[in-house]
This record gives structure tokens, C-alpha cells and sequence, in this order.
């Protein structure tokens, strides 16, 4: 297989894309009565109205995650016990969600909160590590 | 399915010139609202089986214009028992080279200002590498890397 050149002249020169086709459904922005066009799953933990204090899509620039981690923690056992392993998506203390899966929250989270940091986190008890891979500084 | 063959530095090190671009997602919402969506970027990724995520240098991260959406504790040889936090970002990723092509979408990747140490702008990591067939030639030195269409990743 390989780039499909097809597709790929279809995109705009300026993006010059070799990514092949682009998935997903071109959505509004910026109507914030719009329905979640992929339905979160049923929750309790589901948050409606305090959603809307965040939702501004004026650019918002990245200042920690001070308030997003204390408003997941503040929410977490809750959370762990209606929907544990799902996605759920943190900008200030609103919360979206939560979702079946991290594609999933992005997507909403995007769309919902507009451009600018998110918070996504997998409700889990306890958090997952990475092990960050090559260490060993190049001897050249 | 298609198989990119993996130089080898002189080092030793297997390496992969890839494209980065901001998420599919992203740059659709960005075009909604009218805004640039930012070109491709070529990076050299060291293929490392040690990584369970995929990092990428905060330059390349940041030159992209991407904002993080999580953050996950990392462990490194250098910080022992203690995680450090990282930011995690969300990309495209492509191969360049003779079979260019998408290879992940909406992929989350570590962002990292420690790559440059190893004079690499990426590892790819296990989150990627668990998606493709990997094959080392020990005694021809060389490497192949065979991957499948895009993978959605976490």
C-alpha cells in the first residue's frame, strides 16, 4: 500500500498533507446548544449546566493544570464508582463526559470547549505510569 | 501493508524519518473557525522498545502550535523511583521517505525536552510499535518496520 495520491491532491497546497484521507465528520463549532453529536455514556457523573461556564472559544492558553486536577479529584470517587474506565474532559472545573474512549473525549472535548488545553483523563483508581524509553545521551 | 526500511545510525541505533502534523480533529475544527492549520513537520524518531508512549520534543510540539490535553507521570533512569509530569500532546503521525502514508491518527505522544540528549526528535514507542510488525536483522544491520492504516492508540 502506500500514500494514496489521489486523495492526497484533493487537500489544500498549503497543507500539503501526506496523511492520506482524513477521517471524521466536519462539525459546528461554535453553537453551544448544539447536542453532543457522539453521545457520552449515561451517568450520573454526566455534568450539564456547569459545562456552559467553560465554554468559551476564545483561545485559551495553558497555565497548568492546577484547578483541572483538583476538580477531577474532587469528582474521582464519584466517578470511579458509576463509570470507571471511561474518558472524561476537564477545562477549568467543567467537566464533559464521560466517554467510552480517549478518541472520543478529544473529539467532544474540542468541539465543546473549543481550542486551547484540555484535561483528559482515563477515571481510573490509580494512575498509570509511563517508562519514558531510551535514556542513554548520544556519544557522537 | 506497508514496510519502511529503518536505517541504522552510526551509533547503532535504529531510525525513522516521519512526518508530524497536528490531529486530524484539531485541524478540522481549526478550519470550521477559520483558523491556519499548520504544515507537516519532518522528524527522526529512534524506534524504542523501552517506551511504553510515544515522546516528542517539545519544540516540534510547540512549533506545531498544539496546546496538551493531559498529563501522565513518567518514569526515566534519571529521576529513579520518582515520575516526573509530562504533558501530553495529541498528532498525526505519517511515514516520509519512499512510502509515505498516514500511520496513526489522533495519537497521544508525550511531550518531552529531554530529547535532545539523544539528538532525536521523537521515540517511537510501544503505543505505536504494538500496532506494526518489527523485524531486526542483526548480522545485516538492518531493520524493517511493516504497520498497518492508521491506529487509534489508548
Amino acid at each position: 500500500m502506500g500514500l494514496n495520491l489521489k486523495k492526497r491532491r484533493r487537500r489544500p497546497a498549503s497543507i500539503g498533507h501526506p496523511m492520506g484521507k482524513r477521517q471524521g465528520k466536519v462539525r459546528p463549532v461554535s453553537n453551544l446548544e448544539t447536542p453532543m453529536s457522539e453521545p457520552a455514556l449515561p451517568s450520573t457523573a454526566t455534568i450539564g449546566p456547569d459545562v456552559g461556564a467553560a465554554l468559551t472559544l476564545k483561545p485559551r492558553t495553558h497555565l497548568g493544570y492546577t484547578t483541572e486536577r483538583a476538580a477531577y479529584q474532587s469528582r474521582k470517587a464519584d466517578l470511579l464508582r458509576s463509570d470507571p474506565g471511561t474518558f472524561v474532559v476537564f477545562v477549568g472545573e467543567a467537566m464533559a463526559g464521560p466517554f467510552a474512549d480517549f478518541r472520543s473525549a478529544y473529539r467532544e472535548g474540542l468541539r465543546r470547549f473549543g481550542q486551547g488545553p484540555l484535561y483528559i483523563k482515563q477515571v481510573l483508581a490509580e494512575e498509570p505510569a509511563a517508562e519514558s524509553g531510551a535514556s542513554e545521551p548520544c556519544r557522537s | 501493508m506497508p514496510v519502511l526500511n529503518v536505517r541504522i545510525d552510526h551509533t547503532g541505533r535504529p531510525m525513522v524519518e516521519l512526518y508530524l502534523t497536528m490531529s486530524t480533529t484539531q485541524a478540522e475544527e481549526r478550519r470550521q473557525s477559520g483558523d491556519p492549520v499548520p504544515g507537516l513537520v519532518a522528524v527522526n524518531a529512534l524506534l524504542d522498545t523501552g517506551a511504553g508512549r510515544s515522546q516528542v520534543s517539545l519544540a516540534i510540539l510547540e512549533a506545531l502550535g498544539l496546546d496538551p490535553v493531559s498529563d501522565v507521570n513518567v518514569f526515566t533512569a534519571s529521576t529513579g523511583d520518582v515520575a516526573l509530569m509530562m504533558d501530553v500532546y495529541v498528532v498525526d503521525l505519517a511515514s516520509a521517505g519512499d512510502q509515505p502514508g498516514p500511520m496513526a491518527e489522533d495519537l497521544p505522544v508525550i511531550g518531552s525536552s529531554k530529547l535532545s540528549g539523544l539528538k532525536v526528535d521523537m521515540l517511537l514507542g510501544r503505543d505505536v510499535l504494538d500496532r506494526c510488525l518489527l523485524a531486526y536483522d542483526g548480522p545485516n544491520r538492518c531493520f524493517s518496520l511493516a504497520y498497518d492504516q492508521p491506529a487509534v492508540v489508548m
